[in-house]
């Protein structure tokens, strides 16, 4: 505790005159009688004129003097330190996640957090700067260091929720670079969640966590994945989850999407704890076309334990999309000498039919994938091909010696041919030592690399730099996942996973294309570069791929698989754990770690506050110098009520 | 069951009592006061010319004979009394027990009228005057006590108002005022007592507070009517100059009312309505 204006308690002097008043002129008590007529009538005065008289202190003169007291406080202007909600540099960032587009009982989550952020706003006095920060997907500064508060507002209006989830540490770094070292800058951050540890140090110096929104209930699709079942069908695995806090009903739908037309497959219901996860294994028998999609949607159904229908807050989540397979068949052609092992695992991989030669022909037409095994590769690779240890190398390829027992001590886990492979127990006699620069190493050892994957010129390739029958790869679990995957990588696959939003997406366009472009529902078109086609998908939904390639390449390609987006089920849950709604929380305390200490750089002053209360002193004394009986009259017109109430009955 | 004002004691008493007229009533009915008119009663009252017309049997003879002149005979006539009695309700009259010995003199009183077949009207003279029903009968009794005990103390009693009101309606008949007059029109209130051709009684109401106030210390007083506030050092010459005041103000009262031709009774709070009434009334011939 302290006080502003310590002077103010020199007001206690004053304390001495009121003594002195009430010693001059002492208080008289009111009496009231039946007519004072009498004693104006009285020839002598009846007033007593007497200046000093004995101290006799009421009622009054006690109020008096605490009215004195808390007055002097009040000048005094006791104040305690805060934590400043406004400094010379205000930075004001908004999560646009996809989770602040729940409803909150009219308004979503994100109008509250702007209209919290404007009030800052229309606080800010003259020469106090604002900046805007949007915590979308992607940190965006919307307004660096501005004193117009129109431009901030303008900035507050401008923020549009994403369908993906915020990537705080990007803002949060955002907000830190805007800082001044010669400026007081308190940073407020408006968000439905905590701040993630790994966010957390970067948070500037001043952030002070705004947490928005209440518990609401929501059920959402978490997970749909179709998989292959042979002769065209499917089987969908989709998993319903419920985020709210009381148990539901839900109603889940299946629907086949083959262009304009939709065909519903499967009508369930299902009932969901609190907090429950229902996993739902769904036979699709549906044959369905090329590029079909299947469709998952929930719904919740029936009423909640108070009756009311059962609500669901956020409606991004709940349907999700995944691909469906079509009878694609892929043509291999393994030229080389006979090997057992590559023919195997080969022919294991649903769709593909294998054919042997014993060198590479000159006409490759109708060979998706050409497998080169320990014979001399062409030049250049006319289709996606596998190089198994080739007796010469194609172009783009050096080899530069033989490795003997290489060690394998690298694997690529984020590359698409390591999904679910695991090569540590992967022992090698020969290998090939290489030196591809057009080539990513997959998996390699101190010696250099032993698988890479990439393209030589246009045409994408997988260079596995050893023989097989060389190793014990053949005999591992991971061989046949390894050829899976090589064949999906190199040819397309067959259903490619939902993609989450927010989270990185490659895509695997086949060979002989010179551009990508990818259309999010709603638009508008963006163009990717066919050597790394990775995206940040961050719209829910059904995007459309298109290929530039020419003509002739063009007609021997299917048409490409659209790219299904689906929310991330950690924007979906809308009761997870978060400071109490407008108490505005430092971040040390939130994410419970080291993060920069938030300055108590404010005071809040509580001068008026007090003034109130020698008002109501000053009333009290009034009221009791006149007479005046408050609680007699309170109960009095409550006695008329009463009575005009018993009257009315 | 009515809450009832008056006892039994004080209802065997007025029981006894009757209305004695000083002055002559004018009733609409029959009754056991003097008229202002001449009737057929065997009093004989005056003489008066004979005209035509005139019924020839109330010729007396014995006139003729020694003046020559036919001369009719008049007799008294008897009516009914109309008693009004006008309760000071102002706040004033809460003070004390005030309000309970006027309730308790004016049901009295009105019980003697009633045994004495006389009609009453009790005019209740708060801010505004409520003049109420005539009463005539001892039915009408519990009427008039239940009309009296919802009589409430409050604000400025307009006694010349209502004084006036008692005098505008009905037959002529004695006026009883029952009032502390503690108001500065106190004589103004008297002037308009007056102004009646019937008997007018003053029945002065104090509380022993108004004559010797229990007040120590400097204090001020607020008026329960209208508020104002006197600021006083009760020291004992200050009381005595009160006193001293008091005692010539009720002086001054009795000595307008004779003046004016108003009976006068005195009735202090802690004293019995039933001396007032066997004592006091009995003695000025209010009652007999």
């Amino acid at each position: 505790m302290r006080f502003a204006v310590p002077g103010g308690f020199a007001v206690v002097g004053l304390a001495l005159p009121l003594l002195l008043w009430y010693v001059l002129r002492s208080r008289r008590p009111r009496v009231e009688v039946a007519s004072t007529f009498l004693w104006r009538s009285t020839d002598r005065a009846v007033a007593a004129a007497v200046p000093w008289q004995r101290f006799r202190p009421d009622r009054t003169f006690w109020l008096v003097l605490a009215a004195l007291l808390v007055g002097m406080a009040a000048l005094a202007r006791p104040a305690l330190p805060v934590t400043a909600a406004l400094g010379d540099h205000t930075i004001l960032v908004l999560d646009a996640s996809a989770s602040m587009l729940a409803d909150e009982g009219g308004p979503t989550r994100l109008e509250l957090a702007r209209r919290e952020a404007q009030r800052l706003v229309e606080r800010a006095g003259p020469g106090q700067l604002l900046s805007v920060v949007e915590a979308g997907p992607r940190g965006r500064v919307l307004l660096s260091a501005s004193d117009d508060p129109v431009a901030a507002s303008r900035a507050l209006r401008s923020i549009q929720a994403a369908q993906a989830p915020a990537d705080l540490a990007d803002a949060l770094t955002l907000a830190a670079s805007l800082q001044r070292p010669d400026q007081e800058t308190v940073t407020h951050l408006f968000t439905d969640g905590v701040v993630p540890a790994g966010a957390a140090p970067l948070a500037p110096a001043g952030l002070i966590v705004n947490a928005v929104g209440q518990d609401r209930p929501n059920l959402a699709v978490a997970h749909l994945q179709a998989v292959p079942a042979g002769g065209g069908a499917a089987t969908a695995f989709v998993q319903v989850r419920n985020f709210g806090l009381l148990s539901t009903d839900a109603r889940l739908v299946l629907d086949v999407i083959e262009g304009d037309t939709t065909v519903s497959v499967a009508d369930r219901r299902v009932t969901l704890a609190p907090r429950g996860v229902a996993d739902l294994v769904v036979p699709v028998d549906h044959r369905p076309a090329e590029n079909a999609l299947l469709r998952a949607r929930v719904e919740p159904v029936g009423v909640d334990v108070t009756g009311a229908d059962q609500a669901d807050a956020l409606s991004l989540d709940d349907q999700a999309w995944a691909a469906l397979s079509g009878p694609r068949e892929v043509q291999v052609l393994v030229a080389g000498p006979e090997n057992v092992f590559l023919a195997a695992a080969l022919g294991s991989v649903p769709g593909v039919e294998v054919t042997s030669a014993n060198g590479v022909p000159e006409d490759l037409t109708g060979i998706d994938l050409l497998v080169v095994d320990r014979i001399a590769a062409p030049p250049q690779p006319r289709v996606p091909t596998i190089y198994v240890a080739p007796a010469a190398p194609p172009e783009g390829v050096i080899l530069a010696g033989e490795l003997e027992l290489p060690a394998l001590t690298f694997q690529d886990p984020d590359h698409g041919l390591m999904a679910d492979v695991d090569l540590s127990g992967v022992a090698i006699a020969k290998a090939q030592a290489l030196q591809a620069p057009a080539l990513r190493a997959v998996a390699s050892g101190p010696s250099g690399p032993l698988l890479l994957a990439g393209r030589l010129g246009p045409t994408p390739v997988v260079y596995i730099g050893f023989d097989l029958l060389q190793s014990n790869l053949p005999l591992q679990v991971a061989w046949p996942v390894l050829t899976a995957n090589v064949v999906a990588w190199l040819t397309g696959p067959p259903a490619s996973a939902p993609a989450v939003a927010g989270a990185p997406t490659v895509l695997t366009p086949p060979a002989g294309i010179t551009g990508i472009q990818v259309t999010p529902p709603g638009g508008p078109a963006t163009r990717l570069d066919p050597t790394w086609p990775q995206l940040v998908a961050d719209r829910v939904g059904v995007w459309t791929v298109t290929y530039d390639a020419p003509p002739e390449v063009l007609a021997t390609l299917a048409p490409p698989a659209p790219l299904v987006v689906n929310a991330d089920p950690a924007d979906s849950d809308l009761s997870r754990p978060r400071p109490g709604p407008d108490t505005p929380t430092d971040v040390s305390r939130v994410a419970g770690t080291a993060a920069p200490q938030a300055p108590s750089n404010g005071l809040r002053v509580f001068g008026r506050e007090i003034l109130v209360g020698v008002l109501v002193l000053l009333l009290l004394e009034w009221a009791s110098t006149h007479g005046v009986r408050p609680l007699r009259w309170w109960r009095a017109l409550r006695a008329r009520r009463v009575e005009k109430a018993v009257q009315r009955s | 069951m009515t809450p009832r004002v008056l006892s039994p004691e004080l209802l065997g008493l007025s029981s006894r009592l009757r209305l004695a007229s000083r002055r002559r009533v004018e009733g609409r009915f029959a009754g056991a006061h003097a008229s202002r008119r001449y009737g057929s009663s065997l009093d004989f009252a005056d003489y008066r010319e004979y005209v035509v017309g005139d019924d020839p049997r109330w010729v007396d003879p014995n006139a003729y004979a020694r003046l020559g002149r036919l001369l009719v005979r008049l007799f008294e006539a008897e009516d009914e009394a109309a008693l009004r009695l006008v309760l000071d309700c102002s706040a004033s009259m809460g003070f004390g027990g005030k309000l309970d010995r006027g309730r308790q003199a004016a049901a009295a009183l009105a019980a003697i009228a009633a045994a004495g077949g006389d009609r009453v009207r009790v005019l209740l003279a708060g801010p505004t005057c409520d003049a109420g029903p005539w009463f005539r009968g001892a039915a009408a009794l519990p009427q008039v006590e239940g009309r009296l005990l919802a009589a409430q103390p409050s604000g400025v009693g307009d006694l010349y108002a209502a004084v006036g009101r008692a005098y505008g309606e009905g037959p002529r008949g004695p006026v009883v005022l029952l009032s502390d007059l503690l108001v500065e029109t106190w004589a103004d209130t008297l002037r308009a007592l007056a102004a009646g051709g019937g008997d007018r009684v003053l029945v002065h109401m104090l509380g022993r507070a108004d004559l010797e106030p229990e007040l120590d210390g400097d204090v001020r007083l607020a008026d329960s009517e209208t508020g104002a506030e006197v600021e006083v050092g009760l020291a004992d010459e200050v009381l005595e100059a009160y006193r001293a005041t008091a005692a010539r103000w009720l002086d001054d009262v009795a000595r307008e009312c004779g003046r004016r031709g108003i009976a006068y009774a005195r009735l202090i709070d802690d004293e019995p309505v039933d001396h007032l009434l066997a004592v006091t009334l009995t003695g000025l011939g209010v009652l007999a």
